[in-house]
């Protein structure tokens, strides 16, 4: 896994210097799990609580939690009931929601 | 009042409920079993895939990524998994940051273990020995969409068992309905019976009222069997009776007697109430016919002959009349009737001038019977008085006074009512009033 974690990494690394050039780098499960079990991040569950309100009964396709100049955001995108998918950034540790957009 | 059919429904719906609730409960568990059965064999299929995965990397081993399903990629897609080594376990990406709970024995696990997003999860536990290491793997699956149809299945069942109930229910009550038509019929019978209209009760009727049929018309039979056993006792003991009473009769105007006219009186006086007392008994025991099924009077058989009679016996020119509604059956003993209608129609024919006429009519409480003539009448302060007088009369000296006597014991047996009025053909009106016959038992 961690093989495969790392793998992940490069290609996110990859991926997010050529769009933004900025320093991000996606976590695998086991970090998520250790961040939530030390209280830095809250769970995903309990973040996407607000998102969930605002797209009620909407399906999680895709979670990531990146971690961006220090921060830790969750990007997520949900299929919402009317059959769009959205994509949502949320802050990790208090699940704001930072940014809300359709799909492109 | 109890009702039959209130008892049946309530035993049918309490049988119906409870076998139902356990036949519906037994089948939801078969179902789910089965269901479980499945999920089993697919998430012990899921386990040994996981192995197959399971390959030697460069850093030891690692799953292989093209081997895995992309449901356990997926956060909270609904299928996990999780492996635990001796040292370490690995966690599929789709438990993300929630953890899956280990079970204690190989194979499904009994209950349903918490997931994420309030997933209920079915758990498999496979163990297993690969790359000489010892590994457990635990596949769950979210069980919820399987809760959600069972619930589904149970408030459909219920619903049709509902409907079942209700239309069972519906259709018991137009059976126990129809079931119980004949006892109607038979009812209806009695009350032919009653009046006068059938001798016995119909006993085509089904099999468990037949008993109920034969016993009446039993007791029927026994009835009219004891009826007519007293009368022609009776009958018998009057007519032993007269023979001796004659010679006492003729005794007592023997010479011999000449010499004490006071004894004589006196003997006299007793024989004749002795004859009245015996005639009017006779009298009496035939009136109890009231009780005889079959008896009635059939008003246009009947009228013409005693009419004709009459107009003999009154060959004075009299105009005669009657009339009753189109197939009037009187509901009491014909000779009674003759004798009753006999006696009032004589003394109104003694009296009238030239007109006599007689009523019948039937209502909703009873009949009625009026007798009119155009005689001189009766005043009216005297007509109750003639009424009293004349049945005292009539007993103290037979064949005198206005004949009542008899027709007051008629009317008395039957329940009736009798009175003496002005009659709009200027004479006197006698109006009786007989009861139906349910009425007149209900009064007694």
């Amino acid at each position: 896994m961690k093989v495969l974690a790392r793998t992940f990494l490069l290609a996110g690394l990859l991926a997010l210097a050529l769009s933004q050039g900025a320093y991000a780098r996606d976590l695998d499960q086991d970090e998520a799990l250790r961040l939530r079990r030390e209280g830095v991040i809250q769970p995903l569950e309990q973040l996407m609580r607000p998102a969930m309100e605002r797209y009620p009964q909407a399906t999680l396709l895709e979670a990531e939690l990146e971690e961006e100049d220090d921060v830790l955001v969750y990007e997520i995108e949900l299929l919402t009931q009317q059959g769009q998918v959205r994509e949502l950034e949320l802050d990790a540790r208090d699940g704001r929601i930072l940014k809300d957009e359709e799909d492109d | 009042m109890k009702s039959i059919q209130r008892r049946l429904s309530l035993g049918l719906v309490a049988v119906l409920v409870v076998v139902g609730l356990l036949l519906a409960q037994a089948l939801l568990w078969v179902f789910e079993h089965s269901l479980r059965e499945q999920i089993e064999v697919r998430l012990k299929d899921e386990a040994e895939s996981l192995i197959v995965a399971m390959v030697r990397g460069p850093q030891g081993f690692q799953l292989s990524e093209q081997r895995l399903s992309a449901a356990y990629k997926r956060p909270y897609s609904g299928l996990y998994f999780r492996i635990d080594f001796a040292d370490t376990t690995w966690r599929s990406r789709s438990l993300w940051d929630s953890e899956l709970q280990p079970g204690d024995k190989p194979g499904l696990q009994e209950g349903l273990s918490q997931g994420p997003q309030d997933q209920q999860l079915l758990t498999y536990r496979g163990d297993y020995q690969r790359f000489g290491q010892k590994l457990v793997i635990y596949v769950a699956e979210d069980y919820t969409p399987i809760l959600k149809s069972v619930r589904n299945v149970q408030v459909i069942g219920l619903g049709l068992g509902l409907g079942a109930l209700l239309l069972i229910l519906i259709l018991q009550r137009s059976i126990v309905r129809r079931a119980f038509g004949p006892l109607e019929n038979t009812r209806k019978q009695i009350a032919q019976l009653q009046q006068g209209q059938l001798n016995e009760l119909d006993s085509q009727v089904p099999i468990e009222l037949e008993p109920l049929v034969e016993q009446i018309n039993h007791l029927l039979a026994h009835t009219e069997e004891t009826l007519r056993r007293s009368r022609n006792a009776l009958g018998n003991l009057g007519h032993a009776l007269k023979t001796p009473l004659a010679v006492l009769v003729n005794l007592s105007s023997r010479s011999e007697l000449e010499a004490h006219p006071a004894l004589r009186k006196k003997l006299e006086e007793a024989l004749e109430q002795i004859e009245q007392r015996l005639s009017r008994e006779l009298n009496k025991a035939r009136l109890a016919g009231e009780a005889l099924p079959g008896a009635h009077f059939d008003c246009a058989a009947e009228l013409p002959g005693l009419f004709s009679t009459l107009q003999m016996i009154h060959n004075r020119g009299l105009q005669l009349d009657w009339n009753a509604p189109a197939g009037l059956r009187l509901p009491w003993d014909r000779e009674d009737l003759l004798e009753l209608l006999g006696n009032l129609l004589d003394n109104a024919c003694k009296w009238a001038d030239s007109k006599v006429q007689l009523q019948l009519s039937q209502g909703s409480d009873g009949y009625r019977l009026v007798i009119e003539d155009d005689g001189p009448g009766i005043n009216a302060e005297r007509r109750e008085d003639v009424l009293n007088r004349g049945i005292r009369l009539d007993e103290q000296v037979s064949g005198h006074g206005l004949g009542l006597g008899i027709v007051r014991d008629i009317v008395d047996a039957w329940g009736g009512d009798i009175s003496l009025g002005e009659s709009s053909l200027g004479g006197l009106s006698v109006c009786i009033l007989l009861p139906s016959r349910r009425l007149a038992i209900k009064a007694k």
